[in-house]
């Protein structure tokens, strides 16, 4: 093992560590301060030897600094992080604050303690940090706009495509055909109001804010409509008792709706869907009211026992009935088209 | 130029939205020169369709379900009927570029008229 030499000089080490090295007396006068803490905080050494810690400190922080600092002086402790939890906050001569991590170190020697300071300065670190942040929320952004246009183009495009084919033939057909013109001005009639549907709730996406002051029942004849334009699944809706609820039990129930009925879409086959939404008093007397929501399908089924990735959406609903504390349950098998059922006691 | 009066060019549509294919359908035959030999609504029913009817033009969907990625999305199709003639028909005007770079005979985004179908179907039915 080598000994350090007796010669070696812990001013010179201090010097080239990167992080400022504050070393202070029992009262906080400064004794040492690195080139770091210099470069850092903007003062020579010569001009904050024997002052204050608090010189250091943005002035509202210097009260709760000088109770923390006694603290750790008399505890047994030898050495403790600050600001654990955030990061603490410094001042440099030119009176900018700044962000910082700092640990302090205790020396005791017989009657005499000394107090060493490690600071760094993490401006840069939560600039970068920040603009990672904001980047990411910009390619979360981005990935919901491609989301949107491409479920555009899965709609509302095909719809009105549709529509303007079929406009543009129509007078030739009613010249030809009376009674098919009506029908398909009729069909016109349906597509136009799919593609409007279809468009509302893509702009609900938009705005999902716009969830909460929609009345439940509308916002559910409006998802009916636009499954109905954009698969040709025919989903009926009945509603009953008042659907005036609040805005948490709204939105979840509606996700658990459109979860529910774009996997009807996508993966039953179905002819024929139903969303069933039942308000009513509880029937055991006391105060409140009991929502009934169930959405079923008359499609291929599945078996519930193997849950496939693709069913991604079935833990989106449960999470949604958990958020308002209501109890989900569906029921699928091979053949025998599916329902989801959702109860919850407000 | 094949005459009128010869059979009208026999047209598969292929396409994933019923409503879409009804509406095309209706919409070319009303021409009188084409007609829908078949409707298909994903990958595997336009190869059935393809080898069962044998059309002279396909009218795709150019992102039908089940249809490989680009650039191999036309493979299987040119394996079963290597001189159909393909216009792709798609929502997404990009796609353009590659629709006609992998081998489609002509492209008509769902944005433009529809005289522009008629118009790449006469394009293709001059080829036949």
């Amino acid at each position: 093992m080598t000994l350090l030499p007796a010669e070696l000089n812990l001013t010179d080490l201090f010097a080239v560590i990167v992080d400022a090295v504050v070393a202070c007396d029992e009262r906080q006068r400064i004794l040492l301060f690195n080139k770091s803490a210099e470069q850092i905080f903007g003062y020579t050494q010569d001009e904050v030897l024997s002052q204050p810690l608090d010189v250091l400190l943005p002035e509202r922080f210097v009260e709760v600094h000088r109770r923390h600092f006694a603290e750790f002086a008399a505890s047994p402790v030898a050495s403790r992080a600050m600001g654990e939890r955030r990061p603490i906050y410094a001042r440099r001569k030119n009176g900018e604050e700044f962000p910082a991590e700092a640990a302090i170190v205790k020396l005791e020697r017989a009657e005499e303690r000394l107090f060493i300071v490690l600071l760094r300065d993490i401006t840069q670190r939560q600039r970068i940090e920040s603009e990672l942040r904001a980047q990411a929320q910009q390619a979360a952004v981005a990935a919901e706009r491609s989301r949107l246009a491409r479920d555009l183009h899965d709609a509302v495009t095909q719809t009105l495509f549709s529509v303007s084919v079929i406009a543009d033939v129509l007078p030739r057909i009613w010249e030809r055909d009376p009674e098919e013109g009506r029908r398909r001005l009729k069909e016109l009639r349906q597509l136009s109001r799919g593609a409007l549907a279809e468009m509302r709730t893509l702009l609900l996406e938009l705005r999902p804010s716009a969830l909460m002051e929609a009345n439940l029942s509308d916002l559910l004849r409006q998802l009916a409509a636009s499954v109905n334009s954009r698969s040709g699944v025919e989903v009926d809706v009945q509603i009953e008792g008042e659907t005036e609820l609040s805005p948490d039990v709204k939105v979840s129930l509606y996700r658990i709706a459109q979860e529910a009925l774009n996997n009807v879409a996508k993966h039953s086959n179905a002819s024929h869907a139903q969303i069933m939404l039942t308000v009513r008093p509880t029937n055991n007397g006391l105060a409140g009211r009991q929502v009934h929501l169930v959405i079923n399908d008359n499609g291929c089924g599945f078996d519930t026992t193997i849950s496939k990735p693709t069913h991604i959406g079935l833990d989106i609903m449960r999470e949604r009935a958990a958020a308002i504390g209501a109890q989900l349950d569906i029921r699928s098998a091979i053949g025998a088209g599916t329902t989801v059922h959702v109860e919850a006691v407000l | 130029m094949a005459g009128l009066l010869v059979e009208p060019v026999r047209v598969l549509l292929a396409d994933d939205q019923e409503k879409v294919r009804s509406a095309l359908k209706l919409f070319i035959e009303q021409e009188g020169a084409f007609v829908v030999v078949g409707e298909a609504s994903t990958a595997s029913d336009l190869l059935y369709n393809v080898i069962k009817t044998n059309p002279h033009i396909i009218l795709l969907d150019w992102e039908l379900p089940g249809m490989p990625d680009s650039p191999q999305r036309l493979s299987p199709l040119r394996l079963v009927a290597p001189d159909v003639k393909i216009i792709a028909l798609s929502g997404v005007p990009e796609a353009r570029r590659s629709a006609l770079a992998e081998g489609a005979d002509g492209f008509v985004s769902k944005s433009e008229p529809p005289e522009n179908v008629l118009r790449a179907l006469y394009f293709a039915y001059d080829k036949v």
